[in-house]
């Protein structure tokens, strides 16, 4: 790195208040020396320098001499111009910190860019002007002492360090590449899209653009660095607010997303720009977490976006930290570099390779309970959390296992005549979920906006959805607690990847069984060579009186009941003139009166059974039930 | 206790009338009434009573063995509800029943009607003669319990494969029809799990009765609400008034049609005739019911041609209305739409709907929606190379007189238009090649 002029000027008010003429100015590499460069690629630093007060301004001008031809930067407190004789370009408008002190680099080659702070401001192309060795500082009265300049490269571009200002990056993944090109939205905001005269903190060659004008800079309420984004969603608005910044995404590859969001009654999404699937984001209550998820797009995309539900009440959301990080479907890629942000394994494959390796994020895929994707964890190492893809029969319950708290469910398939790609899912819309509660011993129903929490569930999906490919994609941050249980009740869910072998030593293990719709105890013989493949669970009871099997009711979840093995498991409850009953199998059930007077034989079938009774107690498959 | 003997003509007179009649034999013989012999030597004897159970009667049979030089006159099955030792005639409560049909295996009397639920007690008897001393006597077999359990019918809701923006049609059909007779069936449904028959109902007014409620049925749910998540399970209630149910099943309502028209040609002659209100009209409403009743992909092309007799559409949407008026309508532009979607002009039209054979259409879906939406089990989808019926709209009064079922009901007005969108959407769920 070569120094011309590593000095402190100190501007005096005469030179201020005298014309602009190059006398009046600093000349910082002077014509004679020629310590400015002449080639066509060069890059300058200027450090420190500020403007002295509101309504001054300073210009640099790079010059073949004096008052020859070149070109010029006007720096003032709201904008920041470079113009010659020929084009004038505003690089930066409505500025919110442009009295403060900042680091300026100049970019020469087939045009003239300007970074401030390490972020490009904006550019002019230098074809309508000669290259130019002496540089000066034109009304260098209006800056505060103490700037100083270097030539940071003689023939070649320098791009400044875009995070050097940053100072909250640790959660982020440093090992891979960010595609995103602002991460920590320092690069002011553009004017494309509809509506955005007025936002603040304009930069020219700024990558985040989008629709709407409530969207600002903010430099007080930030994650890291600077300053970061802001947006503020109002009912009824008629042009909804969005963010987006330029990512170049191809189509069918998976990227993984991240990113710091901090929201107060918004609710919306992070997404591919005209893609179905996005992370959702709930209202964080004034908290800033970090979100991720994995996306991909059905055709080439240009933009992530940041945008609310439309449904959308009041609120404000604000974003840092921006990761976007390109993933793959295969894991040939991770085979060479044994470190990699995502890989993806094909129903069928166990991924085995030879050296240690590392994945953040893994897929995996599942054809069906013989045919399924795993690893070898003696050798891969995920360091993230799984995604998990398989298909479901309609309306029929299955068991699965979240290893994590899910951040999206998506579909891609050809269903309703309609061509879906990664098109998202929701409880109570899509599907139905049921959580085992160890304390009760119940599968509850979820309510439609419930956190879908790490746990062991009964999800049952819309016929539409009928053999379509579902994905799970799961949060890191939120991992299964291995407490997850009870004096009555443990869950042992197949989080690893890989099948895992249940060695307890006990009877009381109970193992879905689809096609019957409960959970079988599947008894002492065998029990220590079962094997549970991954994403599914098995439930194991710690009571002495141990039930025999848990089945669903279909109504109140699944219940937790006690028959014996083998036999009849009923499900009793009163309603209205009468009672229900559910049953796994069909038969004579008596039906007794509290003096023990058999009052009724009831002809049951598997299922679920009702039976008109006058008012009264009455005691069914061993329950005591009252009819009103 | 001797026996007294009605004379041999009259038993014969009365085993005439009894051989398919159910009642008791015409005669009175009350002395007739247990095991009594007067022969020194060993009497026949009668097996056990075995009972074949079905849904609504039972069916019973005994042996006899070692006749010897006895002749057997009479024979068959006393029962009663109130007699735990069944006897001769009614007035000891007992039916008897008498049967002409004994062989090697035995001898049985069939279709014995049961109240349900009810305990019954039952044996056999033989009316016997030695022909060597020309004395008769009665014999008795062991009384055995019968009872003909109450029997629920079971259902099946089957997968919900026609489901719109707006309408769905769910089947469903009885896996056993239990004994106790139907006075209700149909599908319940909610937006919340566990429907129940005293919630939101949907009666299929008609099943296949004639094959002792083992059909299907199926209901056409109107007016739901867009992008909501429907729980619906089958149920049936019966004579009896239990309430049985299908399992449940879930679909969400789809995202609807993507049909959209313009003018492609002569709006002017059509502005001129006057009618380019009527089709605008016309055309906007198709675009409505296929929209909101179908999943169906169309972007159609409106011509206005006063050398089209009526109106004709290809397929993929050119559609051409003619100056009658009549044609000017709703109906009219739904059933274009449909050619344009492939009715009579897919290219996989013609087998699907088995041209070559009956001209019936082979698609389940097809079928169900139709006896859906027209309340009748007992109809069939047809077709010739170009329309469809019932549910075509070939006609106008089709939709505004109505089309009659089986039974004389008229499924007509917007219950036909939606229909017709519904029945469309089956056959592309069937594979009909649509656009």
């Amino acid at each position: 790195m070569k120094t011309i002029i590593l000095t402190t000027i100190i501007a005096t008010a005469a030179m201020a208040a005298a014309a602009q003429t190059e006398a009046d100015s600093v000349v910082l590499a002077g014509s004679e020396s020629t310590l400015l460069p002449t080639k066509s690629i060069y890059t300058l630093t200027l450090r420190d320098v500020q403007l002295k007060g509101a309504g001054q301004t300073a210009t640099i001008k790079i010059r073949t001499g004096a008052n020859a031809n070149g070109v010029n930067i006007n720096l003032a407190e709201k904008d920041i111009t470079i113009y010659n004789a020929i084009d004038t370009v505003q690089v930066a408008a409505m500025l919110i910190d442009g009295l403060k002190k900042h680091d300026y680099t100049i970019i020469k080659s087939s045009r003239i860019s300007i970074y401030r702070d390490g972020v490009e401001m904006g550019s002019l192309a230098t074809s309508n002007f000669k290259d130019g060795n002496r540089i000066v500082i034109d009304n260098a009265s209006a800056l505060a002492a103490g700037y100083s300049l270097e030539l940071t490269s003689d023939g070649s571009r320098v791009v400044p360090n875009i995070a050097a200002n940053e100072n909250n990056l640790s959660n982020m993944l440093s090992d891979f590449e960010n595609l995103a090109a602002d991460p920590y939205f320092n690069s002011g905001l553009a004017r494309t899209g509809i509506n955005t005269e007025g936002r603040n903190q304009y930069f020219q060659s700024s990558v985040n653009a989008g629709d709407g004008s409530n969207i600002w800079i903010e430099t007080e309420d930030v994650y890291s660095g600077p300053s970061c984004v802001g947006m503020r969603s109002i009912s009824g608005e008629e042009t909804k607010t969005t963010l987006e910044q330029e990512v170049t995404f191809k189509a069918g590859t998976p990227y993984v997303v991240r990113a710091m969001i901090k929201s107060n009654g918004w609710v919306g999404s992070l997404g591919i720009k005209n893609q179905e699937n996005a992370i959702h984001i709930k209202d964080t209550n004034g908290k800033w977490i970090q979100v991720e998820g994995v996306l991909s797009s059905s055709t080439a995309a240009t933009a992530i976006q940041l945008y609310a539900d439309a449904d959308n009440a009041d609120g404000t959301v604000y974003i840092d930290n921006l990761e976007i990080y390109e993933g793959a479907n295969n894991t040939s890629k991770v085979n060479s570099e044994h470190k990699a942000v995502m890989a993806g394994i094909a129903a069928g494959n166990v991924w085995n390779p030879t050296t240690a390796t590392e994945v953040y994020r893994l897929k995996l895929t599942e054809k069906n309970a013989e045919t399924y994707a795993q690893i070898n964890p003696e050798v891969v190492k995920v360091t993230g959390a799984p995604i998990f893809t398989r298909s479901f029969t309609g309306s029929k319950m299955e068991a699965i296992f979240f290893p994590y708290g899910v951040s999206n469910i998506t579909v891609s398939g050809t269903f309703d005549y309609r061509n879906f790609y990664e098109y998202p899912l929701f409880n109570g819309l899509d599907f139905v979920l049921q959580r085992f509660d160890t304390q009760s011993g119940r599968f509850q129903y979820l309510e439609d906006d419930a956190e879908l929490a790490p746990g062991a569930y009964i999800i049952q999906f819309a016929d539409n959805y009928d053999g379509q490919d579902v994905t799970f994609d799961f949060n890191p941050t939120q991992k299964f607690d291995d407490s997850y249980g009870s004096n009555k009740f443990s869950i042992i869910g197949n989080g690893t990847c890989a099948d895992q072998r249940v060695d307890v030593d006990s009877w009381n293990e109970y193992y879905y069984n689809a096609d019957k719709q409960c959970f079988d105890n599947i008894g002492s013989e065998g029990s220590n060579a079962l094997k549970t493949r991954p994403f599914l669970y098995s439930i194991t009871s710690l009571a002495t009186d141990a039930p025999s099997v848990i089945a669903p009711d279909g109504v109140n979840g699944i219940q937790r009941l006690a028959a014996a093995k083998g036999g009849n498991a009923f499900v009793v409850r009163p309603m209205e003139k009468g009672a229900e009953i559910i049953s796994r199998t069909r038969g004579n059930l008596p039906i007794y009166n509290l003096t023990g007077m058999r009052v009724k034989d009831l002809q049951i079938e598997n299922g679920i059974n009702q039976v008109n009774l006058p008012s009264g107690f009455y005691i069914i498959a061993g329950k005591k039930i009252v009819v009103r | 206790m001797i026996s007294k003997l009605l004379p041999l003509t009259v038993i014969c007179s009365g085993l005439l009338f009894c051989t398919t009649a159910c009642s008791s034999d015409n005669f009175d013989d009350s002395e007739i009434q247990k095991p009594t012999s007067r022969a020194t030597t060993a009497l026949p004897t009668l097996g056990d009573i075995t009972i074949e159970y079905s849904s609504t009667s039972v069916t019973v049979g005994s042996t006899l063995t070692g006749l010897g030089d006895y002749k057997l006159s009479l024979y068959g099955f006393s029962y009663s509800k109130t007699n735990p030792v069944p006897g001769w005639n009614s007035a000891s409560g007992s039916i008897r029943r008498s049967v002409r049909n004994i062989n090697d295996e035995g001898f049985f009397s069939t279709n014995i009607s049961l109240v349900t639920d009810q305990q019954y007690w039952i044996r056999a008897y033989a009316v016997i003669q030695n022909q060597t001393t020309q004395e008769k006597d009665t014999i008795w077999s062991e009384v055995t319990e019968m009872q003909l359990k109450k029997q629920l019918p079971t259902l099946e809701t089957l997968p919900v494969t026609n489901r719109a923006r707006l309408g769905a049609c769910v089947f469903a059909k009885f896996t056993s029809p239990g004994n106790q007779g139907l006075s209700k069936w149909g599908v319940c449904y909610s937006t919340t799990s566990n429907p129940t028959a005293k919630g939101l109902v949907e009666t299929a007014r008609d099943t296949c009765k004639i094959k002792g409620y083992e059909g299907e049925f199926g209901i056409f749910m109107q007016e739901l609400q867009p992008k909501t998540l429907y729980h619906v399970r089958a149920f049936a209630i019966t004579e009896s008034n239990d309430t049985v149910y299908g399992q449940e099943r879930i679909f969400r309502t789809s995202l609807g049609g993507q049909y959209s028209w313009h003018w492609a040609r002569n709006y002017e002659g059509a502005v001129n005739a006057g009618a380019a209100n009527r089709i605008t009209e016309a055309m906007d409403s198709a675009a409505y019911y296929y929209n909101n009743y179908s999943n169906l992909h169309l972007s159609a092309s409106v011509e206005y041609n006063e050398g089209v007799p009526t109106a004709d559409c290809s397929y993929g949407g050119w559609i051409r209305f003619g100056k009658g008026e009549r044609y000017q309508w709703v109906g009219t532009a739904q059933h274009e739409t449909a050619h344009g979607l492939g009715v009579g002009t897919a290219w996989n039209w013609q087998t699907l709907l088995n041209y070559s054979g009956d001209r019936i259409w082979t698609g389940k879906c097809g079928q169900r929606t139709l006896r859906a939406v027209m309340h009748d089990q007992t109809l069939n989808l047809k077709g010739d190379t170009q329309h469809m019926w019932p549910g075509g709209i070939n006609q106008r009064e089709e939709v505004t007189n109505g089309t009659s079922n089986s039974y004389g009901e008229s499924i007509k007005n917007e219950r036909m238009l939606r229909a017709n969108a519904m029945i469309c959407n089956a056959l592309q769920v069937d594979g009909l090649a649509c656009p």
